[in-house]
């Protein structure tokens, strides 16, 4: 799953060499501000095939947030 | 009296020494009572207003839990609050420019701008119980600390409720903190009286009582004002935050060297961090979150959407409406081509690019102040129009050196070389100074330097002395 | 415990420091041949007439021209924006120092009278605080400034801006060991040969005209000024030379103030000469702004002036 959304990350940042750990946050990544933020969210849902609702994003601290509530969401739609 | 007066120098010593001798859990009610006596001192209705309003907040947060009509109403409230105080002080000084720059003039109407941020603390708080991300208060005291904190209260910054409240029940004052928070405040205290004070003459001359003057004394002005305005503010929050570290608080830090950002985007990410987190977390975010799915357009109308409600809280005028349509385009252009600019400084990546991005940024945001300090709409276009015409002055000592330096004898030229090359000097090694700051040693020559700096260069008493009908 | 000592030297260095500083600053001001008061104090001028005031008649009287017409010898005491305080203060250190002039022209008008126009620039006479009568007149025009005057540089570090710049000249005159200032007899000619817009500035800030306010602390020094005068046996004229006529008609209440200072002269049995009906009143030619004649105004109204005050010295010498 980490990759799937390495994937993501990747694409939303235009970088193909971009990796990320657990504890990747927005002070990591050059390109990731707010305004890169919500696009990131919106690509993740439709890769994965979720819906965040709003609280959940901004409990978002760094992309191991990111994965526990991704993998929560994917475990509710099976 | 302003900030910086026998009186107010007096008081904080009193304060911050009866504080540190105190036992910890009885620190906070102290600094309670000192906060409602500073804001009780200006003016007993704002005394009130502060009261009604904390008291409001703090009950109505108690039952807002899973009532959206009620969250709705509090939110309204505070809004109104917000908007009432700004239309009043524009109706009764006819200001247009923003507090920032007259929040050390201590009047009525100052208070009633930290009621504006005051009132942001408060739809936070709402927000922030309403959405379960935090519990109500269930000290009344508490919660008056967070809303009265005196360092913080006149210009921000903002804090969250979770961030300060968290901080009461901790509360250690150890010899670093006293170190630290005093190195701090002497740092803003430099900020605001030999950087930014020493500015201000020369772009009021420019700004408001301009003749036909060129348009190389217009860019001039308005490179100047930012930076005045970045001295006076960033000052401002460095006292603020040193007063509350030397009383056992951390704030949050308000700036982060935004005159050195290489986008606009990154400038907003710098400037004014505590305000604009503000209007990203209550109102960028949810906007865009609500319409991520179109995926270009989101961010274009989050962005609108901020700088207007940006706009309104700064002041109402067709001024403040031109500087927020420039960021606006700004934003909006990089949100647009950010790829493309991405691959561009990668490949153009060596330190004269980056001086150039910083120049480039510098120019944008210096622009969109035009607006934002002109004092009417119509000023601002007059101004613009000159860089755009009139650029090179026909003499250049008369039209460029003594308007700025509000004079055209050597005296006033000496005194704008001076101020020039002190801000100059500083912008180059602020981050050293800043270092020297946050280290925890105590360190004499950067005390003695700027204390000497401070009495030999600073303002003392701006303004009182200036008298248009001279002669 | 280092943290401690580290504090008493800084507190202790710093008003070491001030304290020489303001030692400097007291040296280099009281040598700076420029600044009127410094050189009124070393220089024996011994004037037989003294022009007195604002930068009006700084800027217009021209004492070699003066002299020409009168015979006497004459100086400028005038300043820029200086009110009546700040001129009798001067006036009092001219004493000190020089014989009492035969004749005073102080010049007068609505604007000295009014809070808005000059002021009492504090900082030039800092450096004389030890001395009881500026301490009692900077004690009640700037008791802003005089609370903090205790602190060891205070006084200089107040108004910077204003000081720096004349003590680092104060230095360099002394180690050139200058003793002349650039304007000798104290007249400044005016830097502005036209008009500077000053007249359409005021109507913007004053569309329906402006009230002249009458200050009580302003007049209290205008008496002290004419009794300081009077105690030395000098005789003093008050004089208001040309204003702009296109400018009366935004000054609804200027007659009542002149009257004001008629009824002054009057009580201490003095002349206020007004100089309002002269010609170049009519034109912007002859003006800076509305109460400053250019270099061209200036010379006529010199000329005026000139032969107003050698008819005076004819009626005192041969009294009729």
């Amino acid at each position: 799953m980490q990759e799937r959304l390495q994937k993501v990350f990747r694409k939303v940042f235009n970088n193909n060499n971009l990796i990320i750990t657990l504890q990747t946050s927005a002070n990591d990544i050059k390109m990731w501000d707010s305004i890169t933020h919500m696009e990131l969210i919106s690509e993740i849902e439709v890769e994965f095939n979720i819906v965040f609702s709003f609280d959940q994003v901004m409990q978002f601290n760094n992309v191991g947030d990111m994965l526990m509530t991704i993998e929560k969401l994917s475990q509710n739609h099976k | 009296m302003t900030f910086i007066s026998p009186l107010f120098i007096l008081f904080i010593t009193i304060v911050i020494f009866v504080n540190y001798l105190l036992p910890p859990r009885f620190r906070y009610v102290f600094i309670l009572s000192v906060g409602l006596v500073f804001v009780g001192f200006f003016n007993i209705e704002s005394l009130i207003a502060v009261l009604l309003f904390t008291l409001f907040n703090f009950y109505l947060a108690k039952l807002i839990l899973n009532n959206r009509a009620l969250f709705i109403f509090g939110l309204a409230v505070n809004a109104l609050a917000i908007i009432l105080f700004n239309y009043f002080n524009s109706t009764t000084n006819g200001l247009h420019f923003s507090f920032t720059l007259i929040s050390f003039q201590i009047d009525k109407f100052i208070v009633a701008f930290g009621l504006s941020f005051y009132s942001m603390q408060n739809i936070a708080y709402l927000t922030e119980v309403y959405s379960k991300r935090m519990i109500a208060e269930t000290k009344l005291a508490k919660y008056v600390l967070y809303s009265v904190f005196f360092p913080k209260f006149i210009s921000g910054p903002v804090m969250l409720p979770v961030e300060f409240i968290s901080q009461i029940d901790n509360n250690v004052i150890t010899n670093n903190n006293l170190i630290r928070g005093f190195q701090l405040l002497l740092l803003g205290v430099f900020k605001k009286m030999v950087l930014a004070d020493r500015l201000a003459p020369g772009v009021c001359s420019v700004f408001d009582y301009h003749s036909n003057y060129s348009g190389l004394t217009t860019l001039v002005a308005a490179y100047l004002f930012t930076i005045q305005m970045y001295f006076d503010f960033s000052g401002y929050t460095n006292m603020a935050l040193g007063m509350a570290e030397m009383l056992g608080f951390k704030l949050k830090d308000n700036f982060n060297f935004p005159l050195r950002s290489t986008s606009v985007s990154e400038f907003w990410r710098r400037w004014h961090i505590s305000l604009i987190s503000w209007f990203t977390k209550y109102i960028y975010y949810p906007v865009v979150f609500r319409l991520r799915d179109y995926k270009k357009i989101a961010p274009l109308i989050g962005i609108l959407l901020t700088f207007f409600v940006s706009m309104i809280w700064h002041g109402i005028g067709f001024t403040f409406l031109a500087w927020a349509v420039c960021h606006i385009i700004y934003l909006c252009f990089e949100s647009l081509t950010r790829k493309a600019r991405t691959e561009f400084s990668e490949r153009f990546n060596n330190s004269l690019c980056k001086m150039l991005y910083i120049f480039i940024v510098f120019n944008l945001v210096c622009f969109s102040n035009i607006f934002f300090r002109a004092n009417s709409f119509d000023t601002a276009l007059h101004l613009i129009k000159t860089i755009g015409c009139n650029f090179i002055p026909d003499n250049f000592y008369n039209g460029l050196i003594a308007p700025i330096a509000v004079g055209g004898h050597q005296i006033d030229e000496f005194n704008l070389y001076i101020t020039i090359l002190l801000s100059v000097l500083f912008l180059l090694f602020e981050r050293r100074i800043g270092n020297i700051v946050s280290s925890e040693r105590i360190n004499i020559k950067y005390i003695i330097g700027s204390v000497l700096l401070i009495m030999i260069f600073g303002v003392f008493n701006s303004g009182t002395r200036f008298i248009y009908m001279q002669f | 415990m280092k943290n401690f000592y580290k504090i008493l030297i800084s507190f202790f260095l710093l008003l070491v420091l001030f304290y020489g500083l303001e030692k400097l600053y007291d040296f280099a001001l009281r040598h700076n041949c420029n600044i009127k008061i410094a050189y009124i104090q070393k220089e024996k001028i011994n004037a037989e007439i003294l022009i007195h005031g604002p930068c009006e008649p700084l800027w217009m009287i021209s004492p070699e021209k003066l002299d020409r017409i009168t015979g006497l010898k004459s100086y400028n005491l005038a300043l820029t924006h200086s009110d009546f305080a700040d001129n009798y203060l001067h006036l009092y250190y001219y004493l000190k120092n020089n014989n009492a002039p035969k004749y005073l022209f102080f010049y007068v008008t609505p604007e000295s009278m009014d809070l808005n126009y000059n002021t009492f620039n504090t900082y030039r006479f800092a450096p004389y605080l030890d001395n009881p009568t500026v301490d009692s007149v900077i004690k009640e025009c700037d008791s802003n400034f005089y609370k903090w005057v205790r602190i060891p540089f205070m006084r200089y570090a107040f108004y910077n801006k204003n000081i720096n710049f004349d003590a680092i000249q104060g230095m360099k005159h002394y180690f050139n060991n200058r003793k002349k200032p650039y304007y000798v007899n104290g007249y400044e000619p005016p830097f502005q040969v036209k008009w500077d817009n000053h007249l359409e500035n005021f109507i913007q800030l004053y569309p329906h005209g402006y009230r002249f306010e009458w200050n009580n602390l302003r007049e209290k020094y205008l008496c002290k000024l004419i009794e300081l005068a009077k105690q030395n046996g000098i005789k003093v004229y008050l004089f208001e030379s040309p204003v702009l006529k296109e400018a009366l008609q935004y000054q609804p209440n200027r007659e009542v103030m002149v009257n004001r200072i008629k009824a002054i002269a009057t009580k201490y049995g003095i002349v206020f000469k007004q100089f309002d009906n002269m010609k170049i009143a009519e034109s912007r030619e002859y003006f800076m702004s509305t109460l400053n004649t250019n270099l061209k105004g200036s010379r006529i109204f010199t000329d005026s002036l000139g032969a107003f005050i050698k008819a005076e010295i004819g009626k005192a010498n041969h009294p009729e």
